[in-house]
C-alpha cells in the first residue's frame, strides 16, 4: 500500500510536469511566436499516462488540454476558434476516453485471475485429502497440507524433487509406469498407489489425477493427482478376508451341504467338498479338472444339462434331482447353483443338499393335501375358508356354485358381502365367538350373485390355512328345510284361519245323552252365542237341544245308521233363542269297531228356512197375478211350454194346460215368424236382457192365425233358467188397422184415378179431335202432316203416362249397397245437365267432404233425385238457381234441393208428394203428377225420410231426403 | 161481317186441346181467343164479353169452378160450355151446380162439340 501510494505520488507529480510543459508550449506558441498552430503531439503524452494510471478519472487531463487549446486562442490570440481547433480537442478527449475504457479493461482481467489463482491456491493448500502436482519431468512442483502429512515431508523437502522418492521400492516401477500412463493422456481412477513416508512406512491411498495443458490445448504443463489415504481400511479388510476364508473353508469342509466349485465359463471342476464327494461315492482326484457336466455323477441325472444351461443363461438356477445310489435307494438333491467373480474369475458354486427325507415328507403333504382338497371340493355343502376379519381366503366348488361366483371373484371378498343386510352386522359377533369357543353352529342367509337368498345353516370351526389360524365355515343349504317349514306354517294357519272363520260350525263330541264337546271351532262358538271355546266345551250336547229328548232319537240313529246328512235340528243358543241347524256328522270307531265320538258340522239354516218359506208365499202371489193376467203368459224352456196362464189357454184355442204343456212352441209360430223368434230367443239367453214386444203371427189349434205382440225376458223356472213369454193379442187392433189403411189407400186411389182420367184426356181429345179433322174434310197436305203430327205428339204423351203409371205401380227390384251420395248426385247432374241449361238453371253444389256411405238401391235413389231436380225445373222455367248441398246430422245423410222456383203455399206442401198433383202453370212443362210421388215411395222403401219446405209463393223450395248412414260392418 | 161472327172464348191450359178446339171453332167461322189460366179468362170476360166460353176445368191455380164461378159474377146469363176430362168429380158436379149451358167430356167427338156450339149458341140468341 506505501508503495501504491508513493507511485500514486509520482504520477501527480510527472503529470503536473507534463501539464506545465503543455502551458508553456501554448503560450509559446500563441503568444511567442503568434501563430495558430500549436504542437499538440506532445499533448498526447499526459492524456496517455493519465487514462493508464487514473483510467476514467484520467479523463479530466484529456478535457483539461482540451480546453487550454480552444480558450488560448479567444483569451491569447483574440482570434474566433477555427473548426481545426474543435477537432484537435475532440481528438484530445476521444484518445483519453479509448485509452481509459482499455486500461479499465485489463485491470479487471488481472483481478479475476489473481482472484481464481487465490481461490485454487488456498483450495489446495488447506484440503483434507492430499494432493500433489508434477511436471511432465516427474519433478514434484506442488503439494498441499495433507499430503505433508501422508507423506511425513515438509513441502521444501520434496519440491523439485524426482517423484520417485515417494514410491517403497517393492512398487516404484509398478508406481511410474502408472504415472507414465498419465502422460498419454490417461485418468487415474481410484489407482492404488502406495507412498512411502520420510520415516520409512508405506501408506497406502487411492489416486484420482487430472492433466493440465497449455493454452494449445496438447502440451502438457502438470498433472495434478488427489488421493484418499485407505491404508487402515485395507488392513482391516484384508484381515476380514482371511477370517472369512478360513471360516469359509472350515464350512467347506464340514458343511452338511454339498458344494462343488467350478470354473463358470469352461465348466471344469475347482474343488468339491467331502460331503458331495460322499453323496457322490467318488473321491476329488477323481472329479478335479474335469469338466461339470461331462462326469458321470452328474451326466445320469435327470435334469442337470437343462439346470446347468438356466444357469449360465441367467447366472442362477436352483433345481432338484435324484440320484439312484449304489445300494439301490434313491436320494433326492436341490441344487442351487450361482455364479460369481473371484479375484476376476468367475467362479460357478453348486450347492447340492440331500432333501430324500424333506421330499417324503412333502410327498406324504402333498397326498394329505390332495385328499384335503378332493374333501373340500367334493363335499356337497358348501365350504369356506376366511381370516377374523371375514376376509375370504378359500372356497369350495359348492359355494362358488350356490353363491354364482367364481373362485377367484370369492377370494378377497369379505363374508360380509356374501350375505343378507341383516346378517352382516352379525358377522363380527359370530367370528368372535367361533374364535373363543373353537366351533360355532348359527343359521344365515347368503345371497346369490344374482341376488337369491340362501338360507343356511352354518358350522365353524378354527382351522389352520398355510400356517395361519383362520375360520372354516361348512354352510348347508337349508333352503327346502325353510320352505317345508313355511308351506308347514302356512297349511296349518290356513286351515285355523280356515275353521275360525267359516259360517259353518265344526265340532268333535263323544256319544251318548251324557254327550260332550272335545273339540270346536269358533263359528260353532259363536252359533250357540258362548263367549269362548272353553264356555261350549262345558256344555252337555243335549242342553243345546230345544227338546232334550231329540238328542237321544239323533243317538240312535247314529248308532245304527253311522252318519246324518243335512239333518235339520231344532237347538237353543245359550241366551235360549232357538234356531234351526242342519247337521252332517259321522260317527268315529275305534279299532274294535266302538264308537268313540261323532265328528260333524252344523249350520244355521233359520233364514234359509225363512227365505224359503217367503219365496213360497212369493211364489203364489206371482202365481195369482200371472193367472189372473189378461195377457197370455207362458213360460218356455228348451223350446218347450212349461206352463202356460188361463189367458194362454184360451190365446192358443185350448180348453186345458195339458193341450200345450211339453209341446215345442215353435209349432204354434206361422213360419215366417219362426227365424226372427229363434234369434230373439237366443239373444236373451246370452244377453240375459227383456226383449220388447214385436209383432208376431201365431197359429192357433185350430189353425186360425191371429196376430201378437210378444214380450220375451229371462226368469228362473222351477230352478232352471226359461224363458217367460208374455203375449197380447192385437188381432182386433190389426183388423181396424187394416181398415183404416184400406180406406186411405181406396181415397188415395180415387184421387189417382181422378188424376190420370185428366192426364190422360186431354191427349186423347187431341188425338181423337185431330183425326176427326182429318176425316171430315179435305185439307192441303202441310196441314195433314201438322195434324198428324199433332196426333203423334199427344198419342205419346199418353204413352209417357201409362209408362209413368206403371213405373210407379210396379217396382222394381231393388239392390241395396253402400255408396256415397256425393257420387250417386254427380251422376245424377250429368244427366240432369242439359236440362237445367235449356232452362237457363244454375246448379251450385256444396257436398260435405268424407261423406258416410248409405245403403241405397242406386238405381231408385237416382230416379228420385232426378225426378226432384225435374220438379225444380218445372218450378223454374225461365232462370234459377238450383242448390244441392249434403251434410251429416245424426245418423242421417241429409241432402237438400233448394230452388228460387214459384214455391208453394203453406197449405198444399202436404199434398205435393200425391200422386198427379201439379200445380205447375207452364204447360210446356207440365210433368204427369207422379215424379214426387214416386220419390215418395222409394225414400219409404229406403226407410229415409223426404220432406219439402216454402215460405210461399215465389218463394222456392227446398226438398230434403234423409237416408239412414250404413252401420259398419 | 166481323161484328157479326160470334166471339168464343178457350179457357184451356192443354196446349193440345185448345189447339184443336180453336182449329175446329175457327173451321166453324167464330172468332176465337185462348186463354190458358183462369186469371186470365176473368180478365177477358171483364174486358170483352164473348158469346160463349168453353172452359176447361182442369186449369192450374185458380179451378176450373171457381171460374166459373167469378165468370158467373160478372154475368149470370153468359154461356158457357164446361169440358171436363173426369166428369164424375166433385167439381165437374159444383160446375153443374152453378148452371151451364152444356156439358163436354174429354175426349170429345168434335162433331158432338160443333153440335153443342151451335147449339149454345142459339139457345143463347
Amino acid at each position: 500500500m506505501r508503495f501504491k501510494k508513493l507511485q500514486e505520488k509520482h504520477r501527480i507529480i510527472i503529470i503536473a510536469l507534463l501539464l506545465g510543459i503543455c502551458c508553456f508550449l501554448t503560450y509559446y506558441f500563441r503568444v511567442v511566436l503568434g501563430t495558430g498552430i500549436i504542437f499538440t503531439h506532445f499533448f498526447y503524452i499526459p492524456i496517455i499516462l493519465a487514462s493508464l494510471w487514473w483510467k476514467r478519472k484520467g479523463l479530466v487531463v484529456a478535457i483539461f488540454l482540451a480546453l487550454l487549446l480552444t480558450l488560448s486562442h479567444i483569451f491569447l490570440r483574440e482570434v474566433g476558434v477555427t473548426a481545426n481547433d474543435y477537432l484537435r480537442a475532440g481528438m484530445l478527449i476521444v484518445i483519453g476516453f479509448v485509452v481509459a475504457m482499455l486500461s479499465e479493461r485489463i485491470a479487471r482481467a488481472g483481478r479475476i485471475t489473481r482472484e481464481a489463482r487465490d481461490y485454487l491456491d488456498s483450495l489446495i493448500r488447506h484440503a483434507s485429502v492430499p494432493i500433489i502436482v508434477w511436471d511432465p519431468e516427474f519433478r514434484i512442483t506442488r503439494l498441499n497440507h495433507a499430503f505433508e502429512r501422508l507423506a511425513g515431508y515438509t513441502a521444501d523437502e520434496v519440491l523439485s524433487q524426482e517423484l520417485s522418492m515417494l514410491f517403497p521400492e517393492a512398487s516404484r516401477d509398478e508406481s511410474l509406469g502408472k504415472i507414465e500412463r498419465t502422460l498419454k493422456g490417461e485418468y487415474w481412477e481410484s489407482v492404488e498407489i502406495p507412498i512411502l513416508r520420510k520415516d520409512g512406512n508405506v501408506r497406502i491411498a487411492l489416486w484420482n489425477s487430472a492433466n493440465i495443458h497449455a493454452e494449445d490445448g496438447t502440451t502438457l504443463l502438470a498433472t495434478i493427482a488427489q488421493g484418499i489415504d485407505i491404508t487402515e481400511r485395507k488392513l482391516a479388510a484384508e484381515e476380514a478376508l482371511q477370517e472369512s476364508e478360513q471360516k469359509y473353508r472350515r464350512l467347506f469342509k464340514t458343511s452338511q451341504d454339498g458344494i462343488l466349485l467350478a470354473d463358470a465359463d469352461s465348466g471344469e471342476i475347482i474343488d468339491v467338498n467331502p460331503y458331495l464327494l460322499n453323496l457322490l461315492e467318488c473321491n476329488l482326484k477323481e472329479l478335479q479338472g474335469k469338466v461339470i457336466w461331462e462326469i458321470s455323477p452328474f451326466s445320469t441325472m435327470p435334469g442337470m444339462k437343462q439346470g446347468f444351461e438356466s444357469l449360465h443363461r441367467e447366472g442362477f438356477a436352483r433345481f432338484t434331482t435324484c440320484r439312484t445310489l449304489a445300494d439301490g435307494a434313491t436320494v433326492f438333491m436341490e441344487f442351487v447353483n450361482s455364479i460369481y467373480l473371484v479375484g476376476g474369475r468367475k467362479v460357478l458354486q453348486c450347492n447340492v443338499r440331500d432333501i430324500t427325507e424333506r421330499e417324503e415328507t412333502m410327498e406324504a403333504l402333498r397326498e394329505s393335501e390332495r385328499k384335503y382338497r378332493t374333501l373340500f371340493q367334493s363335499i356337497a355343502d358348501g365350504v369356506l375358508i376366511h381370516d377374523d376379519k371375514g376376509k375370504i381366503l378359500d372356497a369350495n366348488k359348492t359355494t362358488c356354485i350356490r353363491l354364482g361366483r367364481t373362485l377367484a371373484e370369492l377370494k378377497g371378498m369379505n363374508i360380509r358381502e356374501l350375505v343378507g343386510k341383516e346378517y352382516a352386522t352379525l358377522v363380527s359377533k359370530r367370528i368372535r365367538k367361533t374364535t373363543s369357543k373353537r366351533i360355532n353352529i348359527f343359521e344365515t342367509v347368503f345371497l346369490s350373485k344374482t341376488g337369491k337368498p340362501i338360507p343356511c345353516e352354518v358350522l365353524e370351526t378354527i382351522t389352520a390355512y398355510k400356517g395361519v389360524p383362520t375360520i372354516l365355515s361348512v354352510a348347508r343349504d337349508i333352503t327346502e328345510r325353510k320352505q317345508a317349514e313355511g308351506a308347514l306354517r302356512e297349511s296349518e294357519t290356513k286351515f285355523k284361519t280356515l275353521t275360525d272363520n267359516v259360517n259353518i260350525g265344526i265340532y268333535r263330541n263323544t256319544t251318548g245323552p251324557r254327550g260332550k264337546f272335545i273339540e270346536a271351532n269358533l263359528a260353532i262358538v259363536k252359533l250357540f252365542g258362548y263367549k269362548n271355546k272353553e264356555e261350549f266345551l262345558a256344555m252337555k250336547v243335549a242342553d243345546l237341544y230345544q227338546n232334550p229328548a231329540d238328542r237321544k232319537k239323533f243317538n240312535e240313529k247314529m248308532l245304527s245308521v253311522g252318519f246324518v246328512e243335512n239333518e235339520e235340528l231344532q237347538l237353543k243358543r245359550k241366551n235360549g233363542t232357538l234356531f234351526i241347524g242342519s247337521v252332517s256328522v259321522v260317527a268315529v270307531k275305534d279299532e274294535k269297531g266302538k264308537v268313540k265320538y261323532y265328528d260333524g258340522v252344523i249350520e244355521d239354516i233359520t233364514n234359509r228356512k225363512w227365505t224359503e218359506e217367503a219365496l213360497l208365499k212369493s211364489e203364489k202371489r206371482y202365481r195369482q197375478l200371472v193367472e189372473l193376467s189378461p195377457d197370455a203368459i207362458v213360460v218356455q224352456c228348451e223350446g218347450k211350454f212349461v206352463f202356460v196362464n188361463s189367458a194362454g189357454v184360451k190365446l192358443f184355442g185350448a180348453t186345458n194346460y195339458e193341450q200345450l204343456i211339453g209341446k215345442p212352441i215353435m209349432n204354434f209360430i206361422r213360419p215366417d215368424y219362426q227365424g226372427i223368434v229363434k234369434k230373439r230367443i237366443q239373444s236373451v239367453k246370452e244377453e240375459g236382457k227383456t226383449l220388447l214386444s214385436i209383432e208376431e203371427k201365431i197359429i192357433r189349434l185350430d189353425g186360425e192365425v191371429i196376430d201378437v205382440n210378444v214380450v220375451i225376458a229371462p226368469i228362473i223356472y222351477k230352478n232352471e233358467p226359461a224363458i217367460q213369454v208374455i203375449i197380447r193379442d192385437i188381432t182386433e187392433r190389426k183388423r181396424m188397422e187394416e181398415q183404416i189403411v184400406r180406406a186411405s189407400k181406396l181415397s188415395a186411389m180415387g184421387e189417382m184415378i181422378g188424376g190420370i182420367a185428366h192426364e190422360l184426356n186431354n191427349p186423347l181429345t187431341s188425338v181423337l179431335g185431330n183425326a176427326q179433322l182429318l176425316l171430315s174434310s179435305k185439307f192441303d197436305k202441310k196441314t195433314i202432316s201438322e195434324t198428324l203430327g199433332k196426333i203423334e205428339s199427344s198419342a205419346k204423351r199418353c204413352r209417357d203416362i201409362v209408362a209413368d203409371l206403371l213405373e210407379f205401380t210396379r217396382e222394381k227390384s231393388y239392390r241395396f249397397k253402400p255408396v256415397n251420395i256425393n257420387d250417386v248426385i254427380k251422376n245424377v247432374l250429368k244427366m240432369f245437365q242439359e236440362q237445367a241449361d235449356i232452362s237457363q238453371i244454375k246448379i251450385v253444389t256444396d257436398f260435405q267432404k268424407k261423406l258416410p256411405s248409405v245403403k241405397v238401391s242406386v238405381a231408385h235413389i237416382e230416379q228420385v233425385f232426378l225426378n226432384i231436380m225435374t220438379n225444380a225445373q218445372h218450378a223454374m222455367p225461365k232462370r234459377g238457381t238450383l242448390t244441392i248441398t249434403t251434410l251429416v246430422e245424426e245418423n242421417n245423410v241429409k241432402i237438400r234441393f233448394q230452388d228460387t222456383g214459384v214455391g208453394i203455399k203453406h197449405k198444399d206442401l202436404e199434398k205435393v208428394f200425391n200422386p198427379f198433383y201439379t200445380k205447375i202453370a207452364d204447360s210446356k212443362f207440365k210433368g204427369t203428377g207422379l215424379g214426387l210421388s214416386m220419390a215418395h215411395k222409394i225414400i219409404e222403401r229406403h226407410k229415409g225420410i223426404i220432406n219439402v219446405e216454402s215460405e210461399g209463393k215465389d218463394k222456392g223450395a227446398t226438398f230434403i231426403v234423409s237416408l239412414l248412414i250404413a252401420k259398419k260392418q | 161481317m166481323a161484328k157479326d161472327k160470334p166471339k168464343i172464348l178457350v179457357v184451356e191450359d192443354s196446349v193440345e186441346v185448345y189447339d184443336l178446339i180453336s182449329r175446329v171453332v175457327k173451321g166453324m167461322g167464330y172468332d176465337v181467343k185462348v186463354v190458358t189460366t183462369g186469371k186470365e179468362a176473368v180478365v177477358s170476360v171483364m174486358a170483352k164479353k164473348p158469346d160463349l166460353i168453353l172452359l176447361d176445368l182442369g186449369l192450374p191455380k185458380i179451378n176450373g169452378a171457381d171460374v166459373l164461378r167469378r165468370i158467373k159474377n160478372i154475368d149470370k146469363n153468359i154461356s158457357v160450355i164446361v169440358i171436363t176430362a173426369y166428369p164424375d168429380s166433385d167439381m165437374a158436379k159444383d160446375a153443374i151446380k152453378q148452371g151451364v149451358s152444356d156439358f163436354v167430356p174429354k175426349p170429345f167427338d168434335i162433331n158432338n162439340l160443333k153440335r153443342r156450339i151451335t147449339k149454345a149458341l142459339k139457345s143463347k140468341s
